[in-house]
C-alpha cells in the first residue's frame, strides 16, 4: 500500500517540481511539531531531539510544505539552518490522515533552491496530532546521502 | 602688567571659605602672566606643570583625556572639574578652550565632591577670567610662529562713570598643523579658531552686585594623526588615512552671577546656559583603507544654576564658619552618530565574519557564498540623552586654636535618560541559493535610563603652624573626603550593537543560526555607574618672606577607586569602545612644589609620583590585578627658573629669560602593561624684551625635538601611537595699554 501511494505522489510531483515559488510563511495557524530527528551519517546515527517541524497544506489541498526549522544534518555543523520542502504531493485517508511522499526535490534553504542537496525516497504522514516522515538528503556533489527520518508530536 | 593679579589673597572662587594656605587640600595657582609667559593657551598645557595632571594632546579639540593621580579616561566623563568664573562646563568636548584673558587658574587637587560634585573626583580647575571691576586698560598680542602657528588677540577694560565696568576680548589662532598625512601629502592637523568674552559686571544695588558673563568659541580643525604601529617589528608606520579627519565646534556660554551681600550673609547665586554643537569627521581605521568612517555630530543645551550661602559677621562666629549651596543642572544632548562602512569594511568586518562561519558544504564552492550590494552603507544612530541632576551641601569650619576643622557633606542626585534610534538597510544575496538582491533592514530603538544618588563626606584638619617669625606661615594638614565620576551611556558602542543586530538578523533571515552567536550587548547594557574614590591625604605647605619669597607645599595620598570606569574595546574586530566599570584600584602617590623669588631671579618646580594599579580586574579573558592603569604617568615634573633684569627706562624697561623643563612617564599603554612610554623630557625657554607700552616675547619648546608618543590605541585589530608635537617656535608682540 505504502509502496502504491509512494509511487502516486513522486509522479504527481512531478507537475509541481518546475515551480519556482518562496517557502510558505509559518503562521500561529500553521501546524507545528516537536520530536527526534535521527540522521544516518558515516554509518552512526545522529539524533536530534525538540526539532520543530511545521506542514502546510495548500488551498487546495493537494500539496504540503514541510518545514525543518533550525535542524543541523551532522554534529559537526557550526550552523542550525531552516529547510523546507515545497510542494509535496500529499492525499488524505479515510481516517483523517495526510500522506505525502516525492522524490528528486531541491529543498529550500538559505533564501533559495538549494541544489547541492537533493530530497529523495520521502514519504510520511500528518494525523491531527502527529507527524511521521523519512527522507533521503543526496548531496549532489558528493554524490552520497543521508537517509534521515523525524517523529513528531504537537 | 601692574596689576593685583598675582596676590594670593584674591578669592578663587565664590566657594572659597579659607584662604588657600589654609585649605586642605593642595592647590597650584597660576597668574596671568605666567600663563602667557609659559605659553598655556589650553588647559592642556597645564601638564606637568600641575603635580600628576597629564592631559595629553591627541586627536582633536575635542578630545579632552584628563589624568590626575593616576585616574582619568579617554572618553565620557572627565576626574577633574573644569569651572569657569564658577560655572560648570558640563561638556567635556568643550575642556580645550582657549585661555584668553585668563586671571588665575587653580587646580585643587584631590576630590572636591563636597563642594563641586559629579566629575571632581580627582581635583578641580577653576578658570578665573580677567574682570573689569579689577583692571583697566588694553590688552593686544599677536604672535607667529611653527607651522605657520598665528595667534592674535584683543581686550579692552573699562569702567564707567555710573559703576558699569565692561570688558571684552577676542583672539583667533591659526595653525597650518604639525602633522603630515602621507596618503594626501598635506597637512593633516589645521586649526583655525576663534574665541570671545563680553564681562559686564555692576553694582545694581547697595547689597547686590551683578555680573554677566558672555564668552563663544568656534573652531574648525583637522587631526588624529594617528600611525599605525607593526606590532611585531616594532616599526611605526606614517600617518596615513584616506578619508576625512575634522573637528568643527561652536559654543556659547552665558552666566549671570548675582551676589547679594548683607551684614548677616552672602547670598551668590550663579545661573548659566551653554549651547554646544560639534560634528566630527573620523577615519575610524586610521589606515589608507576604505573600512569605515564615522561622522559624530552633536547639539546640546545645558542649564545650570547654583546658589551659596555664607554667613557674614553677623551669623558667623569667631570659631564657626559655613557655607551651604544647592545645584542643579539639565543638558540634553541630541547627537547623530552614523557609522558608513565602506567596501573593504564590508568585505573584512561584516562578510569577512559572516562568510567565514558557513561551512563548505553549505556555501556551495564559492569562496564568499553571502555578498552585499552596497559599496558603502551606513548604520545610523540617533540619540537623545537627557541628564540632570540636583545637590545639596554644606561645609563647617570650626576654628580651634590653631586647628582648622573641617566637616562636610553633598547629597548629589543625577539621572540619565536616553533614546535611542539605529539603523541599516542593505540589500543582499546568498550565492549558492539567491539569483536576485534581496533588501534587510535592521532597526534597533528604545530608551533606558540609569540614576543614582551619591554621598559624598569630607573631613579634614588643618594645624596652623604659626607665622614663622614673623616671615610667614606653614600649615599642615590631613583630609579624607570622597568624590564620583558620573555614569552615562556608552553610545559609541552602538554601531557595533546594530552590525550585530544586522548580521544575526540577515542570517536568520536566510535561515541559518550560528551555534556561537555570542551574548548580543543591549542598550541597557551600555549604562555604567558612576565611578568613586575615597582620597586619604597628608600635606604641609610653607610661605616665607623675608628677602626673597619662597614659597612650597607637599602631600601624599591614597585613592581608593571603586567601580572604575574603564574604556575597553570588545573583542574581536569590532568598531566600538565601550566605559565598563571593571573593578577597583588604588594609587598612592607624592605631590611637591616650590617657588623662590628673589630680586629678579623666579625658579619654581613641582613633581608628581603616583603608584596608580588596579586591585580587582579580571575581564574574563585575563586578569590585570596588581597592574598599572594605563594612560596615566607615573611621574610628573616641572621646572622653570629665570631673571629679569630691570632698567628702569621709559622705553626698554626690562630683559626676562626662562628656561622650564618638564618630564611625564612612564606610561603604561595597556593594561596588560605590554607596552611601556619612558619619561620624556622637553626643554622649553622664553625669552622677554619688556617696553612700557608692550613686549617682544620669544618662545622655544620641545627644544631636543623629542620624539615620543602621546597616545596608543586599537581599532579593527591594528595599533596605533601619536606622535607628540616637535619643536617649536613662537615670537611676538604683547600689548598693554
Amino acid at each position: 500500500m505504502r509502496k502504491k501511494i509512494y509511487c502516486i505522489l513522486t509522479a504527481i510531483s512531478c507537475l509541481f517540481c518546475s515551480c519556482e515559488k518562496a517557502p510558505t510563511i509559518v503562521t500561529e495557524d500553521t501546524p507545528e511539531f516537536s520530536g527526534k530527528m535521527t540522521v544516518l551519517y558515516d554509518g552512526e546515527s545522529f539524533e536530534q531531539s525538540g526539532v520543530k517541524v511545521s506542514a502546510e497544506l495548500s488551498t487546495d489541498g493537494n500539496t504540503v510544505d514541510i518545514m525543518m526549522h533550525k535542524v543541523k544534518f551532522v554534529p559537526s555543523m557550526p550552523v542550525r539552518i531552516d529547510v523546507t520542502i515545497m510542494d509535496v504531493p500529499v492525499i488524505q485517508s479515510d481516517g483523517g490522515t495526510w500522506t505525502f511522499a516525492g522524490d528528486d526535490i531541491t529543498p529550500w534553504a538559505m533564501g533559495g533552491y538549494y541544489d547541492t542537496y537533493r530530497v529523495d525516497d520521502l514519504y510520511g504522514t500528518i494525523s491531527e496530532n502527529a507527524i511521521e516522515l523519512s527522507l533521503d538528503f543526496f548531496n549532489t556533489k558528493k554524490g552520497e546521502g543521508y537517509p534521515t527520518s523525524y517523529s513528531g508530536r504537537k | 602688567m601692574d596689576d593685583t593679579l598675582s596676590s594670593s589673597f584674591i578669592e578663587t572662587s565664590v566657594k572659597q571659605a579659607v584662604p588657600l594656605e589654609r585649605m586642605a587640600a593642595p592647590v597650584s595657582v597660576l597668574y596671568l602672566d605666567e600663563l602667557e609667559d609659559r605659553g598655556i593657551d589650553s588647559p592642556k598645557r597645564l601638564s606637568a606643570v600641575v603635580p600628576n595632571l597629564h592631559i595629553p594632546e591627541y586627536g582633536s579639540a575635542m578630545t579632552s583625556s584628563i589624568y590626575l593621580r593616576g585616574f582619568g579616561s579617554r572618553m565620557e566623563n572627565p576626574v577633574l572639574g573644569l569651572y569657569v568664573d564658577d560655572v560648570p562646563v558640563l561638556n567635556k568636548n568643550a575642556y580645550d578652550m582657549d585661555m584668553l584673558d585668563i586671571r588665575h587658574a587653580d587646580l585643587f587637587r584631590g576630590p572636591q565632591g563636597t563642594l563641586y560634585g559629579r566629575n571632581s573626583m580627582c581635583g578641580v580647575l577653576s578658570l578665573n577670567t580677567l574682570s573689569p571691576s579689577v583692571f583697566e586698560g588694553v590688552r593686544a598680542g599677536f604672535e607667529y610662529g611653527s607651522a605657520s602657528t598665528l595667534t592674535a588677540r584683543a581686550s579692552v577694560y573699562r569702567k564707567t562713570e555710573n559703576g558699569l565696568a565692561i570688558g571684552g576680548g577676542i583672539g583667533f589662532r591659526h595653525s597650518d598643523g604639525f602633522y603630515t598625512n602621507s596618503f594626501t601629502g598635506e597637512k593633516c592637523d589645521p586649526f583655525d579658531g576663534l574665541s570671545m568674552r563680553l564681562r559686564i559686571e555692576k553694582r545694581i544695588s547697595p547689597e547686590v552686585y551683578f555680573e554677566n558673563i558672555l564668552s563663544a568659541g568656534a573652531l574648525t580643525q583637522g587631526g588624529w594623526p594617528y600611525r599605525k604601529y607593526d606590532t611585531v617589528s616594532g616599526e611605526l608606520m606614517e600617518t596615513s588615512y584616506n578619508d576625512i579627519c575634522s573637528y568643527r565646534r561652536f559654543y556659547i556660554n552665558e552666566a549671570v552671577k548675582l551676589r547679594k551681600e548683607s551684614s548677616d550673609y552672602i547670598l551668590n547665586s550663579i545661573s548659566a546656559i551653554q549651547l554646544l554643537l560639534d560634528r566630527m569627521d573620523m577615519d575610524q581605521d586610521f589606515t589608507p583603507r576604505s573600512m569605515f568612517t564615522l561622522t559624530q555630530s552633536q547639539k546640546e543645551g545645558a542649564l545650570t544654576q547654583e546658589i551659596v550661602l555664607k554667613p557674614k559677621e553677623g551669623w558667623k562666629t569667631e570659631w564657626w564658619n559655613w557655607q551651604s549651596g544647592a545645584f542643579a543642572f539639565w543638558k540634553f544632548n541630541r547627537m547623530s552618530a552614523p557609522v558608513v562602512f565602506k567596501k573593504d569594511g564590508i568585505d573584512e568586518l561584516i562578510l569577512g565574519n559572516a562568510n567565514s562561519n558557513i561551512p563548505d558544504d553549505i556555501a556551495g564552492g564559492h569562496d564568499a557564498p553571502l555578498a552585499i550590494l552596497e559599496e558603502s552603507f551606513p548604520i545610523g544612530s540617533l540619540f537623545g540623552i537627557h541628564t540632570f541632576g540636583a545637590a545639596a551641601y554644606h561645609e563647617s569650619y570650626f576654628s580651634f586654636g590653631r586647628f582648622l576643622l573641617t566637616a562636610g557633606i553633598r547629597l548629589d542626585y543625577e539621572g540619565n535618560i536616553m533614546s535611542y534610534c539605529s539603523d541599516a538597510e542593505i540589500n543582499y544575496r546568498f550565492k549558492p541559493t539567491m539569483k536576485d538582491w534581496k533588501k534587510f533592514e535592521t532597526l534597533y530603538k528604545g530608551r533606558t535610563d540609569n540614576h543614582y544618588v551619591e554621598v559624598l563626606p569630607k573631613v579634614s584638619l588643618t594645624y596652623d603652624m604659626g607665622d614663622l617669625g614673623g616671615n610667614g606661615s606653614a600649615h599642615a594638614f590631613a583630609s579624607i573626603s570622597k568624590g564620583y565620576r558620573s555614569g552615562g551611556f556608552n553610545t559609541q558602542i552602538f554601531s557595533d550593537i546594530l552590525q550585530n543586530m544586522m548580521m544575526n538578523g540577515l542570517m536568520a533571515d536566510l535561515g541559518v543560526y550560528m551555534d556561537d552567536a555570542g551574548a548580543a550587548v543591549k542598550a541597557e547594557d551600555t549604562a555604567y555607574r558612576p565611578e568613586k574614590a575615597w582620597n586619604y591625604e597628608i600635606g604641609a605647605n610653607i610661605d616665607i618672606r623675608n628677602t626673597g619669597h619662597f614659597h612650597g607645599a607637599a602631600s601624599v595620598f591614597l585613592i581608593n577607586c571603586k567601580d572604575q570606569q574603564i574604556t575597553l574595546f570588545p573583542p574581536g574586530e569590532s568598531t566600538g569602545r565601550m566605559m565598563a566599570n571593571v573593578g577597583r584600584s588604588r594609587s598612592v602617590g607624592a605631590e611637591a612644589s616650590a617657588s623662590y623669588e628673589i630680586a629678579g631671579l623666579a625658579v619654581s618646580a613641582s613633581y608628581g609620583y603616583t603608584d596608580a594599579r588596579f586591585t580587582e580586574y579580571d575581564n574574563g579573558n585575563a586578569d590585570y590585578s596588581g597592574n598599572r592603569i594605563p594612560y596615566s604617568p607615573e611621574q610628573t615634573f616641572s621646572a622653570r627658573a629665570g631673571y629679569t633684569f630691570s632698567f628702569h627706562k621709559d622705553g626698554f624697561r626690562s630683559l626676562s629669560i626662562n628656561a622650564d623643563c618638564s618630564a611625564i612617564g612612564r606610561i603604561w599603554w595597556d593594561e596588560a602593561n605590554t607596552l611601556v612610554e619612558p619619561a620624556v623630557i622637553q626643554l622649553g625657554t622664553d625669552m622677554t624684551l619688556g617696553f612700557k607700552w608692550f613686549d617682544l616675547r620669544l618662545r622655544m619648546d620641545n627644544l631636543t625635538n623629542e620624539d615620543y608618543n602621546v597616545f596608543y590605541f586599537k581599532s579593527v585589530g591594528n595599533s596605533f601611537f601619536q606622535r607628540g608635537k616637535p619643536f617649536r617656535w613662537t615670537a611676538g608682540i604683547r600689548i598693554n595699554l
